[in-house]
């Protein structure tokens, strides 16, 4: 009992001290500042319902992390299926909020990668995990994130050259 | 600036909606009320004012923690490329300039190489002239290409209008690959937007040790083709079997570097190999680099960690014992100490640590735990004279040994390190 108390403390610790962060990764996936709230708090309260589960203590991060992007994917998702049935890549810009930045180009040709290609790069270079955590959130092996990373950052390279064509 | 970079910044300044911390102390509250629902078998009443006074203090941590971030470790390694004061050269904009005509946008940006250090003999002007020369006439050329273009289009009924739209750019610009003592590396290109045909990149690798254009053989030895061509298929199969498309020796794939292959120096001071566009893989593909390690034994090491990677799914680089690291890793984790040490902080160490741990404190030996660790207190653990010796450490001459890696200037006081479990742990601190 107090071995768990004590985790659950520090989850709590943990939640207050990161969410900014965790705002910033759902927003980065939703655009959309409701809908981040959103999959924020339902992350939340997953977690401190199920924080039973945790295995290793010092795994909360990339737990917490495995929740919180489960939760951004389910939204998408769920988004899609609302909007169309066609899965045509191109089309999902037409959810993009307006005014994310004046020139969202960038942000853009990333969304555009395969999902977990853009879940490494994220999780990577903006919230910056090693590449063993990002292997551990996504349940991917360490070599195909490897893999997956280099890819995605070549083809966002390629895309943004032909941006303007 | 990359644009990784600025996405990255883009990134950090998302705002933050004021809601955000209400909807989490609510989801918090909640949940602590099931819990003490559940939890009377506690009979632990002071435990909700305890993690009240945690949210308080973990507020002012949350600001502290933020600003850490912005100096953040990825793109300090980046930052490293940018002129560095005191170097013996580095890399400038010589000329820069946008012009807009018949609404064809040109930005050029001119590099140019200058040396600090005035005593190196080493004479830059014709490198410079050079690039001059060539950067000129691409977007000369470039722009005479979209002149006639524009000529074509409105002659063929496009509208001025219509030609607008097509947003033509041509772009000159470089890109630094390597910058410290040993190496200049930078790729000029030129670019225009509406064509792929007429793209041009040029290597530039200077070693600044002699003043002379650095060729593959200068960097790998006599046998630089063998070595070379050798790494690039073990690379090719690598990435075919994670799914990615390479032409066939018969669609005019791979079948050996040339002689004039194009290469840059990267941040560890390797030659990267670069394939242009459509050159080996389909175009999707873009520029595809290989980076040529250092010798047979390298490759040898990235092998086993393949295999055992690929053995055990989440279980990264298993290595049988401190020889088997090989020194990129061991600095690389080196790095990860130094930073942990740098903002004295405990967790991040303690991540870093195997328990049990050597901390050759006074009245403390071995520690048992990560909780026993944390309890020692930041000030204790990161005493002055270990900051020093870490901070000091000779990163660039680790040499294994049955104990592992200390990270120390060559003191006492140091952090050791080695293969615990199979992974890279930290094993013992000495003051």
């Amino acid at each position: 009992m107090k071995q768990k108390q004590i985790l659950y403390e520090k989850l709590i610790r943990y939640i207050l001290e990161n969410q900014e962060r965790f705002y910033r990764v759902a927003y980065s996936y939703t655009r959309h500042q409701e809908d981040a709230l959103d999959v924020v708090q339902s992350a939340v309260c997953k977690a401190l319902e199920t924080y039973g589960s945790i295995r290793n203590e010092d795994a909360v991060r990339t737990w917490f992390y495995k929740i919180l992007i489960h939760e951004c994917l389910a939204v998408l998702k769920k988004r899609k299926r609302f909007l169309l049935s066609d899965e045509s890549p191109e089309r999902e810009e037409a959810y993009y909020e307006k005014g994310y930045e004046q020139d969202d180009g960038l942000e853009k040709e990333l969304d555009r990668l395969e999902t977990d290609v853009q879940v490494i790069i994220k999780l990577r270079y903006f919230e910056e995990l090693s590449l063993r955590e990002i292997s551990c959130i996504t349940g991917l092996k360490l070599n195909t994130v490897k893999t997956k990373l280099y890819r995605g950052l070549k083809q966002l390279k390629e895309n943004m050259q032909e941006a303007d064509l | 600036m990359s644009k990784l970079e600025i996405m990255k910044e883009r990134y950090d300044q998302i705002a933050i909606p004021e809601e955000l911390n209400a909807r989490i102390n609510r989801e918090i509250e909640k949940s602590r009320e099931r819990q003490e629902e559940k939890g009377r078998v506690g009979g632990n009443h002071s435990f909700k004012k305890v993690i009240r006074g945690v949210g308080a203090a973990a507020a002012a941590v949350c600001i502290l923690f933020i600003a850490a971030l912005n100096v953040s470790p990825v793109f300090a390694k980046e930052a490293e490329q940018f002129p560095m004061i005191g170097g013996l050269a580095r890399i400038l904009t010589f000329r820069s300039y946008e012009t807009e005509k018949d609404d064809i946008a040109v930005s050029v940006e001119i590099p140019t190489v200058e040396m600090i250090a005035e005593d190196t003999g080493i004479a830059v002007d014709e490198i410079n002239q050079e690039i001059l020369a060539r950067c000129n006439q691409y977007a000369a050329e470039a722009l005479q290409r979209a002149e006639e273009y524009r000529a074509a289009f409105l002659e063929t009924g496009g509208t001025p209008e219509e030609w607008a739209e097509h947003d033509i750019r041509i772009t000159v610009g470089y890109e630094i690959k390597q910058q410290n003592n040993d190496y200049l590396s930078f790729i000029v290109r030129g670019t225009e937007n509406w064509s792929n045909a007429y793209h041009e990149s040029r290597y530039y690798n200077l070693d600044l040790r002699t003043g002379e254009m650095v060729t593959l053989k200068d960097m790998l030895g006599d046998d630089y083709e063998g070595l070379a061509n050798e790494s690039i298929r073990e690379q090719i199969a690598e990435r075919q079997k994670a799914g990615e498309v390479f032409f066939t020796a018969e669609e005019g794939g791979f079948v050996g570097i040339s002689e004039d292959a194009k290469f840059y120096i990267n941040e560890r001071n390797r030659p990267v190999i670069v394939f242009g566009k459509y050159e080996i893989a389909p175009g999707s593909s873009g520029e595809i680099a290989f980076e040529i390690e250092e010798s047979s034994h390298d490759s040898v090491a990235e092998k086993a960690e393949t295999n055992d990677a690929d053995e055990a799914a989440q279980a990264p680089q298993m290595y049988e014992d401190n020889f088997a690291v090989d020194s990129k890793a061991a600095m690389a984790f080196a790095r990860e100490i130094q930073a942990a040490a740098a903002q004295k902080d405990l967790e991040a160490l303690a991540e870093l640590t195997a328990f049990p741990v050597y901390v050759g404190l006074p009245d403390v030996g071995v520690v048992e735990t990560k909780e026993d660790f944390l309890n020692l207190g930041a000030e204790t653990v990161f005493a002055d004279e270990l900051l020093e010796s870490v901070k000091n450490a000779d990163m660039d001459h680790f040499q294994p040994s049955m104990a592992g890696f200390p990270v120390s200037d060559g003191g006492v006081a140091s952090i050791n390190f080695g293969v615990t479990d199979g992974v890279l742990a930290i094993n013992g601190i000495n003051y």
